[in-house]
This record gives C-alpha cells, structure tokens and sequence, in this order.
C-alpha cells in the first residue's frame, strides 16, 4: 500500500474533490465523516487493504498519516504471520 | 413428523420517517446519503402508547386474516421481543389473551435481537418434531426507536419498528434428508454485549424513583435519564466480519450443502452498505442474495421474516426453493439455518 492509494480510496468512501483529504488532515475533520463513515472505512480496510483495524485503534490515530501507518504496520505483521 | 413454515404476515405501524425528515436535526447529512449508507428511504415509528405487544397483535391477526390457520389451532405462542410491555408479566400471556388463543396453549417470552428469528425457528421446530406441539406462532415484535435520541443519527437512521407473525406448523415427514427447517448453528459472545446496549432501565441501573419505590434517591445509584440505545456500529461491524463468514461456512458444513444448493440467502437486514461488504467477502452470488429494508429499516428480529415476505411476494421464492437465513447481532449472539420453502 502507498499513501495516495489510501487517499484515494479515502477521497472516494468520503464523496470528497480530489486534494480535499492531505496527509496531515485530522481524521475527524475531514468533511463528510460520519459514524456511517466510519463503519465504511473498516469495510475499505477490510476490502481494500485486507486489514480489520479495531475501532479504538483508528480513534487514537489523529491524522490521516497516523492512520497510513498503523495500516501499514498491520499488513506487515499480517505478512510476518503469514 | 416435521416442522415446516407456513405463513408469515408483518405489520409495520403507521408513522414514517423518511431522510428528508432525518436531515432536518442533522443538517448535515442529505438524504441521498443516508440512502447510499443504509439502503433506507423510511422507517416506521410506532407512538407512545402503541407497544410491541400491540404490533404484534396486528401482524398476527393479519396472519389470522389470511387463513393460514384459526387462533384456536394455536397451541404454542413465542414472542421475541427487547421492548416487552412489562418486566413481569410475560407479554406473550397479554398476547394469548388479546388474540383469544386457547387457553391450552404454551407461551414464553424470549430476549434476542437480530438472531432471534433463528432461535425462534430452532425452538418451533423442536417443540414440533418431540410432538409438544403442532402450530407453534413464532412472533418478532420490536419499538427501538423508544429507546432512541432524536438526534443520534447513528442509530435513529437505521432502526424502525415492526412485528412479524410466522407460523410453524407440523407435516407428514416425506424425507429425512429434505427438513423442512433445519439444520441450525448457533453461536454466542457476552464479549460484544457493552456494543449495543440499553444500560439503565434494568436492574443492574434502574431509572430514578424505580429501585426505591418512588422514596428517597440517590442520584449516583438511580440514572435519570430514560433508558437509550447505545451502539458502537464499528465495533458490531467488525464482528460481523468474523463471525459471519464462519457462521455461513458452519451452516454449509452442518447441511452438507455448497453454495450452488442455496437458492436464495436471506441475511438479518442489519444496513444494506454492511450486507453488501459481506455479500462480497463470502462470495454470494448477488442475485441470490435477498435485501429488502428500504421501506421500513432494521426492524431487529422482524428483519428476516419481513425480507421472507417480500421476496416471497417479489417471486424470488418458489416452492421447494432452499433458503439460507442468518441472523447475527446484539448480544454478541448468531444463529443460521436452512429453510425448505413451503409456502
């Protein structure tokens, strides 16, 4: 996974313009989310990226960066464990 | 002999509340998006005074109404339902009464959600095949939306009322190998019970005055707010990844069944969005796959029968025809089993 195929598919499960979501933009500000968001990113997560990433855990991350890595971190360990 | 189902009937009460309505206390949601979320265009709102034991009078007697069978050929009457009218006595004895049963016929109440249509099934059918009954009323009837904030749009734009009549009814045995309903898989995780919940009302947090009898309070031991539903929907969503591919999976070992057996796979109408993501995980054909809550919700454990009826009456359901049915939710508590489609 590379971070502008997640913001891309982050930009397409928020029903946003292209560029509105960065890097740096805080999670819970981005326009558009919602608890329905919510439960539709742990479906892109599973779908997408093949990661289940508990509820606690994204809440805890404050940018869209913070969310990258700990996908990241988890398709690693996934690999690891594979 | 075997158990086989025989009718259902729904009753959805009057009152709508549709997304243009939902929008107005959250301005910023639109319709269309609630839509695209949940798969919802309404749902149905019972009134103050009108409980589940009144819907389910309703769905039954609609039931009645169409000639499926005469109320003094009842002998057992369960009723699922989280919003009974009472703490004691059980509603299901309110029910025996108002719907003139015999007074010969068993009656329970049972407390399950989402699943409970399943467990209703599983325990008609053995109430049916050890010849404790013969026409058993599995009867779903539920008013979440009693429990719900205006404006907690997490839960208001998903749940609506309903109650659901279905008959179980005993036949001839033609094969051992062709159940009419049956086989079942249950499953159950107290883990996931702090997910959906209605925390005060109950014993463990009664509502103030209650526990005391109207006396003295202690405003830290008796909560003052009326009771509300709590959901953690990413939470119940992940869990529904785990445990419903294995559920469907456990179900096809326990039938000896592949998918290509299934004519049509009829899941707890939980949010549309949710059913599709599953949908695809476990590789359903989508046009065996039955979604119908558009017009009226979650309706909790009416979902199932509601989704049996109007694929029923959309023609998607041919007599013979094998039926997945899956229920999954509050609790953490799933069940599954086969349908031979009688009807």
């Amino acid at each position: 996974m590379n971070a502008p195929q997640f913001l891309a598919a982050l930009h397409e499960l928020c029903d946003v313009c292209a560029g509105t979501i960065q890097k740096n933009s805080v999670l819970q500000d981005i326009p558009g989310w919602s608890s329905m968001t919510f439960i539709g990113l742990i479906a892109m997560l599973d779908e997408e990226f093949g990661v289940r990433i508990a509820p606690g855990t994204i809440l805890r991350c404050h940018t869209v960066e913070d969310l990258i890595e700990e996908v990241a971190a988890e398709q690693k360990s996934a690999k690891m464990a594979a | 002999m075997q158990a086989i189902l025989k009718a259902i009937e729904y009753y959805l009460p009057p009152r709508i509340l549709d997304n243009p309505q939902l929008c107005v206390v959250a301005p910023n949601w639109s319709p269309q998006k609630i839509q695209s979320k949940t798969g919802i265009e309404e749902r149905r709102i019972s009134e103050e005074e009108e409980l589940s034991s009144d819907l389910a009078v309703k769905a039954v007697t609609k039931l009645f109404e169409s000639g499926a069978c005469k109320p003094n050929e009842i002998d057992y009457l369960m009723l699922c339902t989280q919003t009974p009218d009472y703490f004691l006595p059980t509603t299901a004895c309110l029910l025996q009464n108002r719907l003139g049963l015999p007074t010969t016929c068993g009656a329970l109440d049972f407390n399950l959600g989402c699943s409970g249509f399943i467990y209703g099934l599983g325990m008609a059918k053995g109430l049916i095949e050890t010849g404790q009954a013969s026409n058993v009323l599995v009867v779903t009837a539920e008013t979440y939306t009693k429990f719900i904030t205006p404006t907690d749009m997490s839960v208001r734009a998903l749940f609506g009322d309903a109650a659901a009549a279905t008959l179980v009814s005993a036949q001839d045995s033609h094969s051992a190998e062709t159940p009419g309903i049956g086989p079942f898989v249950y499953g159950t995780d107290g883990k996931g019970a702090k997910n959906l919940i209605v925390q005060t009302g109950g014993m463990r947090k009664p509502v103030a005055g209650f526990a005391s009898g109207g006396g003295d309070e202690d405003a830290d031991e008796h909560v003052l707010t009326p009771p509300t539903l709590y959901m953690n929907g990413p939470e119940i969503f992940l869990f529904t990844l785990d445990a419903v591919p294995e559920l469907v999976a456990g179900i096809c070992s326990r039938a000896s069944i592949t998918f290509d057996d299934v004519d049509l796979f009829v899941f707890h109408q939980a949010n549309e969005y949710m059913l599709r993501h599953l949908r695809d995980k476990i590789e359903i054909p989508p046009e065996r796959f039955f979604v119908s809550m558009s017009h009226c919700g979650n309706t909790v454990s009416s979902t199932i029968p509601i989704a049996l009826k109007e694929a029923h009456k959309a023609g998607r359901l041919k007599p013979n025809a094998r039926v997945m049915l899956v229920g999954f939710g509050v609790g953490y508590s799933w069940g599954a089993t086969m349908l031979r489609w009688a009807m």
